[in-house]
This record gives structure tokens, C-alpha cells and sequence, in this order.
């Protein structure tokens, strides 16, 4: 944060992020709703036709879908890592970046839900996922994983909106105090009578805390056990005990990724320079060169232990990623999530804008490839050769993929332009408060 | 005297030392209804008050240790209900339910410390103080001093005096003392937490709140019951082994001549077959004698003369059909196999 910043113009600027939205951002909004419709206009279509338009068959099961379920978890993560974990670490350059991050993990996560609904033949009895008595008081098996992929995905969401919202409530105060009109109105239920009396601080920081504290084990915890979806089978190249850690390091990477691309534009946007600052930027940087280096390491390990365990089908499905159908993909994750990454060890390019940028694109499709190439090399080869097979993609299946990224960035912009995009009270709480008699204008304590 | 309630003065500082003396002198002279505005929390502010501790971590902590409990109560309650052994794991699978135990440990204390900082900062109140300033929020401090006329005049002295730019007074009617909007939202809850009990009172293991059905298993099939038969087939169904044409009465049958040639290959055939449906009432040499008969009812020693004579159609129609006590023969045993029969029995009326 630059040094010459106070209470005051603090609010200002950061308040100016809401005013009337200029043309792009509608043209951007429409852009995107017209992708919303097309995933939306897709899924209608499989409901009423069947899963079988989505291409699903024997033996890739799991195909596009579970790819981008697993990847929007990921994206996900970065944003509790950020808002709790350093929080609780009191890093002081996430005061700037944890709102975005986290706004990223809820919506994030908004879109990863949709996916266990999308790829259900009968999405209309979606509530048998959930623990009630169904015929004889027989409830899910809590044995399988992917009842606990529902619990942990269900309660990352509700906590992480918990605290996304928690954290807003004293910021969407301070809207309401400056707004006029209907807006007074709007920003007054959301604040929902927050003073800033020292009663309410007190009970706000010490809930704030246990939040916090609460939502850092879900940073492990809910990638693993979406790991465990694959683990707990015996697939070749899924039943490894790596996988766990393996997805939660892609899972932080892949997000710190989103998190960079979706701050530099949103900076330029809204000219939070003075806020968002390089030196920011350049943390992340750094946080995604060591999170590139642990996911370089369990691809090499996994290779590793292919080779070492003497496991015949193992090693053919190693030899399959990098040599059969799917060699592009696997060799550009090599390459855009270790190899590129490591471009950040010169200062010059972690400060760099564009190179952020492309390094972070580069990322993205790397880790968007890694969870493909998982998913579906290990389902087309499994042990007999009578049952391989390649998925095809459908118009359907790509339209819904389609959707989901636009529903993601249509909520963003939503967020963007409705809510405080940077925490101010945390902003402030790390300036100098006014003081009395001459020096108002506070610095960087 | 109820506390922060009442008639009031608000007191704004636009800094922060201001601030900090002016709490000083209230803490000083032992007076303790008041309280404190801020658009940040801050440790100094924090030190010059020295309030009680927050609750919330109690509510943190009962509810994650709720969530622990409601995690294990689920898992094993839910399998020693209905055990069923799955993937060859033991009905009570310790690790796989830790995992449901510690997912709910997180939620249910995320909810708890929710709903400990609500209640305990009494939040949410759609309303807000009268008093209220809205520089408060943003870049100003405020001190609101509750009390009667006279100690609220002094209060009101002493603040302008430590500094505070403007001092507010205010007397709040009987409307403004009680909160509706919060007594609203407690009774929404309670309503739709006494309806839930209800609801869930009224249902039972059919899925049916009284006589709707708001379930959609499996066994939501149109088969009825679970004692009723299987759907009838289709009219006209042939079944795959063939289709066997209907015989008038036992005048057409006797003309019926018996397809099946008895062989050294088909003998022992005709022999199970016979052994399977037929010797245990007419007995192994078909002569009456057969286990259940002894306790039942006795039928006619086939090796009669007159059993004899009669017509391998006629044997084939009775089987087919049945005759007095003896029931039909129509699904269990397949028309070939009843002309096998046939044969195996004028076999044993010829070693009579």
C-alpha cells in the first residue's frame, strides 16, 4: 500500500468501484450471458434428451465434466488460502487481494455445484445425494466418497460464504452511509445494522478469527477428498496414496493463477494501483514459482513410482499418457505448470503485468489439461484391452463447459460492480488512524 | 439502569487521541454505559476500554463439538439401522466416517460462531440507532453516553471539552425502544422450525405426510405391493421355448399322439422328470406310495390295468390340466417334458 493514503480517501477510492458502469462492462456482461444461456440452453436439452447427448459411454465415464467439476474446486482453494490462512498468519499484503480471492473461492465453488447436477441422468431426484432415510431408513452409503465430496463441497460453500459475507458486512456499511436513495436501502439490509460499536467489533473480531480458523482445514481437506474420488478406486494411475497432496498443490496452483488474472484487469479497471500494488502482484507470483515447483514434484514422483513399483499396469498407463491419444495434453501440463511457471525467478518478469498474465493463462490450461488427462487416459486404458475406448466430445458437453466459465466471470462482474471489491476496514485497519492537531495523513505502520 | 438503552448523547471525535481521552475520562470516573464507535477496531481502543472477553468462541466450540457428535450419531446410527455390508468395509467403519465426523465438526462450528457473533452483537437489527452518524462508519469516532438528564449533561460537558467536534442528544420514544423487525425474524424461524417438527412428526417409512407421497424411490413401481404378483406379460406374449396350442377337452386329447420317442438318451431325462414331479405323491413305481401321499391323500396305482389302456394323451391332458386333487402341470413342466413322462410311466407299468 503507498504511503499516502488516509481514512478518508480510502473510502473514496474504493467506494468509486461502484459507480455507473461504463459501456464495456455491459457489453462483457452481455457477452456472458449469452454463454450462460448456451450452458444453460445445453443442459435443458440433456434433461429432456438424456445423459447420452453428453457423450457419456463405456469406458470414459467421466469425461469433460468431471474435468471441469474438479477444476473449478480448484480454483476455488487459492481464495481461502488467502483470505483465512494468511490471516491467520497476519500477512499484510492480503488485506488488498483476500476480498477478490475470495469472492473467487464462492463463486468458484457456485460452479463446481453445478456439476454434480449436470452430470445426473435424473437431476429431478437430486436430493438422494443427501443424508435422509429413503425406502426402510436406508441412508447414503458414508463408505464412498463422493458422499463426502457432497458434505465437503455443501460445507466449503457455506463456510466460505459465511465468511466472504462476514467480512463484507462493515464495508457494505460504509456504502450505506455514502449512498442515497434506493441504495441506502439495498446496502442497509446488507449491512444489517452494523455500527461499529465496540460491542459488535469485539464479538466481529474474535468470530472473524474462529472463521478463519475453521475454514484452513478445508484448504486440505476438500481437495482430498475430491482426490479420493479417484484414489479409492482401483484404477491404474488414480489408486495412489500421492494423489491427496498431489491436488490440493494443483488445486492452490491453478487458483493463484485465476486469482492473478482476475485482479490485474479488475486493477487496470477500476485504477486500485495505490491499493493492488506490483509488490502484491509479486507475492502471488512467488506463491504460484513454489506452488508450480510441489506440483512438478508429484508429476515426477507419480513417474517415479510407476517405474519403481514394478506394477505392470501402472507403468502402461504412464507410458499411455505420454505416448498414446492424449501425449499433447500431457506434455503441455509439463510444460505450463512447471516449466513456464519458473519464469518467475527473475524479479524483472514477476513484476512484469503481461507476464503475470501469460504465465497465469498458461496455468489455467495446464491444470484445466492435467485433471483431463487424469480423468480420461486412466478410464480409456484400464486393465483389459477389450474395453478401451476414447470419449467424443458433443456440442452439449462443450456448450455446458462453455457455460461454466461464463456463469464464473458473469458472477464475478456482477460481484464487481455491486460489492466492495477490497476490504476497506482491513485497508484502513493497516494505516495509521487520524490523529489530532496537523498530521492527518496516515502511512504504512 | 438497562445498559446501552435509553436516553443518550453521541459524542463525535475525528481522531483517534481524541478519542482514546475521552474514553479515559468516562473510565476514570467509573462509568461504564457507554459505548464506542469506530470504522476500524483498534488495540488501543480495545486496551483503553478493557471489556469482558467475547463469548463467541463458546459457540465455536460447542457447536464444532455438536458437529463431531452429529458426524459419528449419523454414520453409525444410520448403518446399525440399516446394516448392509458394502465393498466388504464392517458395518461400523471407523476411518471413512472420521471423514464425515470432521466435515461436520467444521460445519456446524462455522454456523455456531455465526451465530454467535449475531446474537451476541445483536445482530441483525434493520434498524438503526436514531442517534446514529453516518462519518462513523468512514474516518470519525464516536462515544454514545447512556443515562439519566444529569449525567448526561455532564458527559456531554466533559466530551466537548476532551475534543469531540459535535455532540448529539437524544431521547428515544417507547417505538423506538423495541425492535421489531429482529422479534420478526425470530418468529419466522421459530414458525418454521415448529412446522418442521410437525412435518416431520406426520411422515412415516412409506414417505407419506398422510396420504401424500412425497417420495420417489425405487419402489415407486408399478407393481403394488410387495405381496402382489409380478406384472402379468403382455397379451399375446410367446414365450421364447415355444407356444403351446389349447386343447378343447379330453376327447380331443386322447386323439393326440406322443411325439417323443423314449431312447437310451432321453430315459434318464424322463426318469429325473419323473422323479422330480411326480414320485412324491404317486411314489417310485408309480404306485400310489409316495411320501407325501402317506400323509395326504392317496392317489390311484397307475400300473393299473385300466391306466394301462388308457391314452398317452389322455396321461398328457391330466398332467396339462389336473384332475380331482391333483393340480395342473401347465407352467412348472414344459410339453416335451410331460410326453417324456408319459413314456418313463408306461416304462414302469411295463416292468409291472
Amino acid at each position: 500500500m503507498s504511503f499516502n493514503l488516509s481514512y478518508t480517501k480510502t473510502d473514496l477510492d474504493l467506494t468509486q468501484t461502484l459507480n455507473r458502469p461504463k459501456k464495456w462492462y455491459y457489453v462483457a456482461l452481455t457477452l456472458l450471458g449469452l454463454g450462460v444461456a448456451w450452458g444453460a440452453g445445453s443442459w435443458l436439452h440433456q434433461i429432456l434428451t438424456g445423459i447420452g447427448v453428453a457423450g457419456k459411454n463405456n469406458p470414459v465415464g467421466w469425461y469433460l465434466y468431471i474435468t471441469t467439476f474438479v477444476f473449478w474446486v480448484g480454483i476455488a482453494h487459492s481464495g481461502t488460502l488467502i483470505s483465512a490462512i494468511l490471516f491467520l498468519f497476519r500477512v499484510k499484503w492480503r488485506a488488498a487481494v483476500y476480498r477478490s480471492a475470495e469472492a473467487v473461492t464462492v463463486f468458484g465453488l457456485a460452479t463446481a455445484g453445478l456439476f454434480p447436477l449436470l452430470h445426473m441422468g435424473r437431476v429431478w431426484v437430486f436430493y438422494w445425494t443427501l443424508p435422509y432415510p429413503q425406502m426402510g431408513g436406508l441412508f447414503p452409503n458414508f463408505r464412498s466418497p463422493l458422499v463426502w465430496d457432497v458434505f465437503a463441497i455443501t460445507t466449503y460453500l457455506t463456510v466460505s460464504s459465511i465468511f466472504f459475507l462476514t467480512g463484507m458486512v462493515p464495508d457494505v456499511a460504509i456504502v450505506r452511509d455514502k449512498a442515497k436513495g434506493w441504495r441506502k436501502k439495498l446496502y442497509g439490509f446488507l449491512a444489517q445494522g452494523w455500527q461499529g460499536t465496540d460491542q459488535q467489533w469485539k464479538h466481529y473480531t474474535q468470530a472473524y478469527v474462529f472463521l478463519a480458523a475453521l475454514a484452513t482445514p478445508l484448504v486440505i481437506s476438500v481437495h482430498s477428498i475430491v482426490s479420493w474420488d479417484f484414489a479409492m478406486s482401483i484404477v491404474p494411475g488414480w489408486h495412489t496414496t500421492i494423489f491427496a497432496p498431489y491436488f490440493v498443490a494443483g488445486a492452490i496452483h491453478s487458483g493463484l493463477a485465476m486469482v492473478i488474472l482476475i485482479l490485474i484487469p479488475m486493477r487496470n479497471a477500476f485504477r486500485l494501483h495505490e491499493y493492488i500494488t506490483d509488490h502484491h502482484l509479486e507475492s502471488l507470483a512467488k506463491f504460484l514459482l513454489f506452488t508450480s515447483t510441489v506440483v512438478g514434484f508429484a508429476y515426477v514422483i507419480e513417474l517415479f513410482i510407476a517405474w519403481y513399483s514394478h506394477n505392470p499396469w501402472e507403468q502402461a498407463i504412464f507410458l499411455y499418457r505420454a505416448f498414446g491419444d492424449y501425449w499433447w495434453a500431457f506434455w503441455s501440463l509439463f510444460l505450463c505448470n512447471l516449466a513456464i511457471p519458473q519464469l518467475f525467478w527473475f524479479k524483472r518478469l514477476r513484476r512484469s503485468t503481461l507476464a503475470l498474465v501469460l504465465v497465469s493463462i498458461a496455468v489455467t490450461i495446464g491444470m484445466f489439461f492435467e485433471r483431463l488427462v487424469i480423468i480420461t487416459t486412466s478410464l480409456a486404458h484400464e486393465y483389459i484391452p477389450f474395453m478401451w475406448g476414447l470419449p467424443d466430445l458433443t456440442f452439449t458437453e462443450a456448450g455446458i463447459v462453455v457455460g461454466s466459465f461464463s456463469w464464473f466471470f458473469f458472477l464475478f462482474l456482477i460481484f464487481a460492480k455491486t460489492l466492495p471489491v477490497v476490504s476497506m476496514w482491513e485497508v484502513k485497519e493497516q494505516l495509521d488512524p487520524p490523529i489530532s492537531g496537523g498530521e492527518r495523513v496516515g502511512g504504512r505502520r | 439502569m438497562r445498559k446501552y438503552k435509553g436516553p443518550n448523547i453521541l459524542a463525535v471525535f475525528s481522531a483517534q487521541d481524541l478519542l482514546l481521552k475521552g474514553i479515559h475520562e468516562l473510565k476514570r470516573s467509573g462509568y461504564e454505559n457507554f459505548l464506542v464507535y469506530s470504522p476500524v477496531p483498534h488495540h488501543d481502543i480495545e486496551h483503553a476500554l478493557h471489556r469482558p472477553r467475547s463469548p463467541v468462541r463458546v459457540f465455536t466450540l460447542i457447536g464444532g463439538l455438536t458437529g463431531f457428535l452429529t458426524g459419528w450419531a449419523l454414520t453409525i446410527g444410520s448403518a446399525m439401522h440399516y446394516p448392509l455390508i458394502v465393498g466388504g468395509k464392517p458395518i461400523i467403519s471407523i476411518p471413512p466416517f472420521g471423514v464425515l465426523a470432521y466435515i461436520l465438526t467444521i460445519l456446524f462450528g462455522a454456523l455456531a460462531t455465526m451465530m454467535g457473533f449475531l446474537l451476541n452483537a445483536r445482530l441483525p437489527q434493520l434498524r438503526l440507532t436514531p442517534n446514529y452518524d453516518e462519518r462513523l462508519s468512514s474516518d470519525h469516532y464516536g462515544i454514545q453516553v447512556f443515562g439519566d438528564e444529569e449525567s448526561l449533561k455532564k458527559w456531554a460537558r466533559v466530551l466537548k471539552k476532551t475534543g469531540a467536534i459535535d455532540v448529539r442528544k437524544f431521547a428515544p420514544t417507547h417505538r423506538h425502544s423495541v425492535n421489531v423487525v429482529t422479534s420478526h425474524v425470530l418468529l419466522f424461524f421459530v414458525g418454521v422450525f415448529v412446522s418442521t417438527i410437525t412435518l416431520a412428526s406426520c411422515t412415516n417409512d412409506n414417505g407419506e405426510i398422510g396420504n401424500y407421497r412425497y417420495r420417489t424411490d425405487m419402489h415407486e413401481q408399478p407393481s403394488f405391493k410387495k405381496q402382489e404378483d409380478p406384472r402379468p406379460p403382455v397379451k399375446g406374449t410367446v414365450p421364447v421355448s415355444g407356444y403351446e396350442l389349447p386343447i378343447k377337452d379330453s376327447l380331443t386329447a386322447v386323439r393326440l399322439v406322443n411325439p417323443v420317442r423314449l431312447s437310451s438318451r432321453n430315459a434318464d431325462t424322463a426318469k429325473v422328470l419323473y422323479e422330480t414331479y411326480c414320485l412324491p405323491c404317486h411314489g417310485l413305481g408309480a404306485k400310489g406310495d409316495g411320501p407325501v401321499a402317506a400323509k395326504f391323500q392317496t392317489p390311484p396305482d397307475l400300473t393299473l390295468p385300466r391306466y394301462r389302456r388308457a391314452p398317452d394323451g389322455y396321461l398328457y391332458y391330466v398332467m396339462r390340466h389336473g384332475h380331482l386333487i391333483m393340480p395342473p402341470y401347465y407352467e412348472g413342466v414344459k410339453s416335451r417334458e410331460r410326453w417324456l413322462i408319459v413314456q418313463h410311466l408306461r416304462t414302469l407299468q411295463r416292468l409291472q
